[in-house]
């Protein structure tokens, strides 16, 4: 079972759209099955992000970390969506 | 349910920072007793530190929030920019985004809302709508938008 983390600043408001979001892309690619998604904030996630294999945020993250991370914002604007998907798929893979 | 307190401020003028934005539309939450004291510091502070600009189709949008501990009751806010306000975006770029449409979100549980998050979220990707919200100048209106939107 492979881990997907997604976090925002707050855990409240927009990684809960993007993780539903992932929630359906992931069923729609028949992955569902296989990824269990994990909604969190940044701050509580900082010593543990190497227990994931993947993470998408919302928001700014702490330099040291943000080479690990997927930029989740276009899965809320719509623009550049795809390669986001795409992104999450490679690393999860 | 989300918007029936009808904080709404349309064409606002004259503000002088993103932080004036906040505390004025803040202020209404707590007006209406829906938040803590802590409300208003709090929006601040996670602005500050999460920012929440957007750009969809150069129109500025902001969605400033914060913990849910200092949210009695769920209630969606809205002000409209005469003249643009920066923000800082979202994606940590350290971007500027001149802001002209802020939903301010209090959410007592996230998931709970998560129809209505993705719904204003989908309306943030329509130009047209984002258009509409723009030039909008009277509370039905705007309602209208809203429930046009399937929002309420």
């Amino acid at each position: 079972m492979k881990k997907l983390l997604i976090m925002c600043g707050t855990g409240v408001a927009t990684s809960t759209v993007v993780t539903g979001k992932i929630k359906d892309w992931l069923k729609d690619h028949g992955l569902d099955k296989e990824v269990t998604l994990y909604q969190s904030k940044v701050a509580d996630e900082m010593n543990k992000i190497d227990d994931y294999d993947a993470i998408v945020t919302t928001t700014v993250v702490p330099d040291k970390i943000k080479s690990k991370v997927i930029n989740g914002v276009p899965l809320l604007t719509g623009i550049g969506a795809d390669q986001v998907y795409d992104e999450i798929k490679r690393q999860l893979s | 349910m989300l918007f029936d307190k009808e904080i709404i401020i349309l064409q606002q003028e004259n503000m002088s920072s993103k932080e004036a934005v906040l505390k004025a539309l803040a202020q209404c939450f707590k007006d209406e007793d829906l938040v803590t004291d802590q409300f208003i510091d709090g929006v601040i502070n996670r602005e500050q530190d999460f920012p929440t600009g957007l750009i969809v189709n150069n129109i500025g949008i902001a969605i400033p929030h914060t913990d849910s501990d200092k949210v009695k009751q769920s209630q969606i806010g809205f002000m409209s920019l005469k003249e643009p306000v920066a923000f800082q975006a979202m994606d940590g770029s350290e971007k500027s985004v001149p802001v002209r449409l802020v939903f301010m979100l209090g959410l007592k549980e996230a998931h709970e809302q998560l129809d209505i998050l993705r719904k204003l979220m989908d309306l943030i990707q329509k130009q047209t709508v984002l258009e509409a919200l723009l030039s909008c100048t009277n509370k039905e209106d705007y309602l209208t938008i809203i429930r046009t939107e399937n929002l309420i």
